[in-house]
């Protein structure tokens, strides 16, 4: 099963998570989502939806100046983001319990 | 915002002007941030391979620019492109039309360029030996512009389809990856009120320049001023878009064109008209060498120091030009100049257009020692006695 197609529904969701542990910059999520074991994420993806997040206003910025390499945009949850992470995290238990129920229950009919 | 940055990879500047490319249907504002999202996303990866980072590389790393654009847009919730239309076969005018406006384009900022340097060291000394042709291109860059445009959906679309138009892209990009970049651009950025002026002040030039009325270019400076304020925080704002926003910027270069173009002309026009002024008289670069021209002498042996021509009816001619056998300007080799003081303005009797323009004009020094205004001493006034006066005035 193409995860790829998946992720597209719950990367909101994923990037929420990473960021209510720790306030991070773009690439810094990109990474952080592949050690966590979703590595087929898209680097675009994580940077359009830590955009789509911020101008839903989920998320504020602040720029880190860095003396050699690029400057680092964090993103950090604010009041709004933490409550959409709440409810989104209840919609993903209910729909993920769901869908253990059915696969198992259907793998022991098929079995 | 930080401005010390490591100055971007050439391979990053690539890929992100392909990228940018690809969303170019955003509004410029919007594009600019996404663009400096990315920037900042591909230093991080370019930051990983060191030196040895080549476009291949972040192609294989995160996909064709494209796919990376169109992955940003799903991810961002941006609107979709406007499906291009089918692909018509681009006809031969088409073309023809697009290669005229790089063309012309390029030859009206190369020579507006030289007008503007040329009347600010006075290099030819006819700002119209530049500026005339300039225009002439940017009027000539912006009919090819407006056809190409006209009857086209997409007006934008197609006129990023001239040829360099893409360099344009690359070389802002260039430019936000330097160090200086950012600060630069948010300098220019922030100078937007002072170009609502100029461009108002470009057109009132250009109507001096046309109807020679100081009131009615001063009537046309101020209401223009109003109006292009008005527009300049509509455009600001991002209220003005699509085909309306490429006619404020079509309108733009050609109003910075055209107004360097004619600040040139008007000044070469003015000191024409007199004097040249020179400050103090120590930069001073006229013909100080008495040797250089010949000396001629009258029956007299008075030395010749001015020519008065006047034509078959009688008038007396200004600003002739004479020239020898060979085609060698004839300069008297002599002229009147009056210096006042080191930081006062002196009159050299010089005429702009050479030495060998006549009648030249007088410049006394009275006797407290100051210039007086130069003027034309004719020893037989503007008509020659006893010639029929001129043609008749048609207002009369």
């Amino acid at each position: 099963m193409d995860t790829s197609q998946l992720l597209k529904g719950v990367l909101d969701l994923a990037v929420l998570a990473v960021l209510r542990e720790e306030d991070g910059y773009g690439y810094d999520v990109v990474r952080r989502l592949r050690a966590a074991g979703l590595t087929e994420v898209g680097d675009a993806s994580v940077y359009g939806t830590l955009r789509r997040l911020y101008h839903a206003g989920a998320l504020t910025t602040y720029v880190v100046p860095s003396e050699e390499g690029p400057h680092r945009k964090y993103y950090s949850l604010n009041g709004t983001g933490r409550d959409l992470l709440r409810r989104s995290a209840k919609t993903w238990r209910e729909f993920a319990g769901v869908l253990t129920e059915l696969v198992d229950h259907a793998t022991k009919e098929a079995a | 915002m930080s401005t010390t940055r490591a100055t971007a990879h050439p391979a990053v500047a690539t890929y992100v002007a392909a990228v940018r490319e690809e969303l170019g249907d955003l509004p410029a504002d919007e594009l600019a941030e996404i663009a400096e999202d990315v920037r900042d996303h591909l230093d991080h990866v370019a930051a990983e391979y060191g030196d040895d980072v080549t476009v291949g590389v972040l192609i294989d790393r995160l996909g064709a620019p494209a796919a990376y654009a169109a992955e940003l847009r799903a991810a961002a919730g941006l609107p979709e492109p406007t499906p291009e239309p089918a692909p018509v076969r681009t006809g031969f005018g088409r073309r023809l039309l697009r290669f005229l406006v790089a063309f012309f384009g390029w030859a009206a900022v190369g020579l507006g360029a030289a007008a503007f340097v040329d009347t600010l060291f006075g290099l030819s000394g006819a700002p119209a030996f530049f500026g005339v042709p300039a225009i002439v291109a940017a009027v000539l860059a912006l009919a090819a512009a407006l056809l190409l445009v006209t009857g086209r959906d997409d007006p934008v679309a197609e006129l990023r389809r001239v040829p360099t138009a893409p360099l344009l892209a690359q070389v802002e990009e260039w430019v936000r990856g330097m160090p200086w970049g950012r600060p630069a651009i948010e300098l220019v950025t922030s100078l937007r009120p002072a170009w609502w002026i100029a461009r108002a002040a470009a057109l009132a030039l250009i109507t001096f320049a046309v109807f020679r009325s100081a009131p009615f270019s001063a009537a046309v400076f101020l209401l223009a001023m109003v109006g292009s304020v008005w527009l300049g925080r509509r455009t600001a704002a991002g209220e003005v878009r699509g085909s309306r926003l490429l006619a404020v910027q079509l309108a733009n270069a050609g109003l910075a064109i055209g107004g360097l173009a004619m600040a040139g002309v008007v000044a070469a026009n003015a000191s024409w008209d007199g004097v040249r002024y020179v400050d103090g008289g120590y930069d001073y670069t006229g013909p100080m060498d008495w040797d250089s021209g010949p000396q001629f002498y009258d029956v007299n042996g008075t030395p010749v120091t001015n020519i008065f021509a006047y034509g078959a009816d009688g008038t007396l001619l200004e600003n002739v030009r004479l020239y020898d056998q060979d085609g060698h300007p004839i300069d008297l080799g002599w002229f009147e100049e009056c210096y006042e003081g080191a930081f006062d303005q002196s009159f050299v009797a010089a005429n702009p257009w050479g030495e060998h323009v006549y009648p030249r004009l007088t410049v006394e020094v009275s006797s407290d020692g100051s210039c007086q205004p130069p003027r034309l001493e004719a020893p037989f006034g503007t008509q020659l006695p006893g010639t029929p006066a001129g043609p008749p005035d048609p207002l009369e």
